[in-house]
């Protein structure tokens, strides 16, 4: 498992690291799941409030 | 295309040659032919991603498609954010840190040599053929379209492309991937604003979003449950995420693209600038097909786009019919332009809309009744199925765009085209040496040999493809054969895979006889169901899983793990 934690030159890798403005890669990770939720529920009112169909 | 068009198209080739070239000079021995010495910076790497994915079909035939039947293709691009959130997590960290220059090459480590053989045996047996498509697809339209030779068409991108990455290996394809898919964002904004452009003066972005509304054109989620229906939210999130996590977590041509990043931090950085970026791209491009079914109310579309199978069609027996299609194509044309202008000025006024909106509904409903009865006429004569969805963009861009930005756009789709196409013929030739070369026949040479062998085996996968593309127009259902073994070994490979990184205690010979029987399933479902091709990538996957698992638990008891 001690490989599975260091990257090739050995050095350990950081999960815990700040990836931009995110505190770490869970946020990141997150933020992309409420992402995918946001485009799911924009692209369902596109579906619903551009539906000029009915009279 | 005018002189101006033709100075940009060759602005373009002579930028990738050039770029190429000048990149190429860093390769150093095979880990820079193939990986480029592990690295390149995220951005570089996110945008090759994205290229890779997007060939030309995916830019001319999704906007046929949504001028067809609108947004709903969206679905299946929608769980792509999540799939890149478990590669990062699960996939690429086992990749990045066993130092391998393939995905099958994992598999060894992880089970044995003949797992490994027959997953990356699979990859090149589909990929070689479909790297042909990639560009027999754009040829054929660009043919139709622009009268342009296709035979020379396919060796001019064929031999440019191979050379530039026969020369340069990765290096050279992210880099040129980076320069291609920076035209294709270009290119999607510039038909956007040209399509809006070439609308009548006094229709406004609300007048477009009114008129696609009216036929349902912006509908981009369905909550219905249908599992023979692939466009519904369920089948886009279920099937849509095997499907992408097998492509982007098991494809070759993917996979090498995230080891050529200088950590493992830069590697997950360019799937995360995927996740993001993709769906409103794809979104844009089918809004490209929404705005042409807009479009095309104020000017006549033709009836069926492509020009060949309409001449075809138009020196055949079916002649007399098809013309009595025309003439009522043109009458509801007519009358549904009309109904439009009436209800723009009836909205500007305030007045109630229902009569004309009924009135285009009505006509729209006709135009496509006579384009489906066309296609079937176009059907009965060529003997084969109408592929007109690929011609509907294009034959906008020849007909209405102004000279220079038609350059621009025919340069994007050869730009489309070559992304992938480098990207395969690099997998391919990876797959090729390191898989098989390196593996079998000469396990020990010098480096320069290696670099060698890997320049041949680019080269002779470039004939291979130039030479499928050449004769696809032959080929009809083998073709299609090949797409379908292709859609049988997909997602038993993802399985494959899983089985690696989930379940500790599997072993070679579970995987390998859990991929056959993960493929064999797919064959059955397929044959006895009629539930969308996503969901293939599902059983094959959860079959390998199952079977592979089981396999396996005799021989871990017996060594006790």
């Amino acid at each position: 498992m001690n490989d599975e934690r260091q990257n090739p030159a050995g050095v350990p890798e950081v999960e815990e690291e700040h990836i931009g403005f995110f505190p770490s890669w869970n946020w990141l990770y997150v933020s992309v799941v409420v992402y995918t939720i946001l485009i799911i529920g924009l692209l369902y009112l596109l579906t619903v409030y551009l539906d000029y169909s009915a009279p | 295309m005018s002189a101006l068009d033709w100075l940009v198209f060759t602005i373009y080739f002579g930028a990738v040659v050039a770029f190429a070239y000048f990149q190429s000079r860093k390769n150093v021995g095979v880990e820079g032919y193939f990986l480029a010495n592990r690295r390149l910076p995220w951005g570089a790497i996110g945008l090759s991603v994205m290229a890779t994915q997007a060939s030309a079909i995916t830019f001319i035939g999704t906007t046929g498609q949504a001028y067809d039947q609108g947004m709903e293709f969206i679905q299946v691009y929608l769980p792509q954010p999540l799939v890149m959130v478990l590669l990062c997590v699960l996939f690429v960290p086992f990749f990045y840190r066993a130092r391998v220059y393939t995905a099958y090459e994992y598999l060894e480590n992880r089970f044995d040599a003949k797992t490994r053989s027959l997953t990356s045996l699979l990859f090149l047996l589909s990929r070689g053929m479909a790297a042909g498509i990639v560009m027999y697809a754009p040829a054929v339209v660009l043919s139709v379209i622009m009268g342009w030779d296709e035979t020379i068409t396919i060796l001019i991108m064929g031999t440019v492309t191979v050379l530039y990455t026969m020369m340069g290996g990765i290096t050279a394809v992210i880099w040129t991937d980076v320069l291609q898919m920076l035209m294709m964002f270009a290119g999607i904004v510039a038909a956007l604003l040209v399509l809006f452009g070439t609308l009548p003066s006094e229709v406004g972005i609300g007048d477009v979003v009114y008129l696609g509304g009216i036929q349902q054109m912006w509908t981009s989620i369905d909550l219905s449950w249908d599992p023979s229906n692939t466009y519904t939210l369920w089948s886009g999130l279920i099937g849509g995420f095997f499907l992408a996590l097998a492509y982007f977590g098991c494809d070759q041509s993917q996979v090498q693209r995230y080891l050529t990043a200088s950590s493992l931090k830069q590697s997950r950085l360019s799937l995360i600038f995927n996740a993001f970026v993709k769906v409103p791209m794809q979104f844009a491009i089918l809004a490209i097909g929404v705005l042409l079914f807009v479009f095309y109310h104020f000017e006549r579309p033709p009836l069926i786009f492509n020009p060949a199978e309409t001449a075809q069609v138009e020196n055949s027996s079916q002649a007399p019919e098809f013309a009595r299609l025309e003439e009522e194509h043109q009458e509801a044309h007519d009358l549904r332009k009309e109904a439009t202008l009436s209800l723009l000025a009836a909205r500007r006024n305030g007045e109630n809309l229902q009569t004309w909106r009924q009135g285009i509904q009505q006509y729209d409903q006709q135009l496509s009744d006579l384009r489906s009865e066309a296609k079937q006429l176009v059907e009965e004569v060529r003997g084969a199925s109408s592929n007109d969805v690929n011609y509907v963009f294009p034959s906008y861009l020849v007909k209405y765009v102004p000279a220079g930005l038609l350059g621009l756009m025919i340069a994007v789709i050869f730009a489309a085209a070559m992304s992938s196409l480098d990207s395969e013929l690099t997998a391919l030739s990876s797959a090729t040496v390191v898989d098989f070369y390196r593996r079998y026949f000469r396990k020990k040479a010098s480096p320069e040999h290696y670099l060698r062998v890997s320049r041949i085996t680019t080269l002779c996968w470039g004939v291979i493809a130039s030479g499928f593309a050449l004769y696809a127009g032959q080929l009809g259902s083998l073709i299609e054969a090949v797409n379908r073994v292709g859609s049988y070994f997909y997602g038993s490979l993802l399985g494959v895979f899983l089985l690696a990184f989930l379940v500790k205690r599997a072993n070679g010979n579970g995987a390998f006889l859990g991929l056959l029987a993960g493929m064999l399933a797919v064959f059955v479902v397929s044959e006895i169901s009629n539930i969308s091709y996503l969901y293939y990538n599902v059983v094959g996957a959860l079959v390998v899983v199952v079977v592979g698992t089981l396999l396996s638990i005799p021989e871990a008891k017996r060594s006790g793990v």
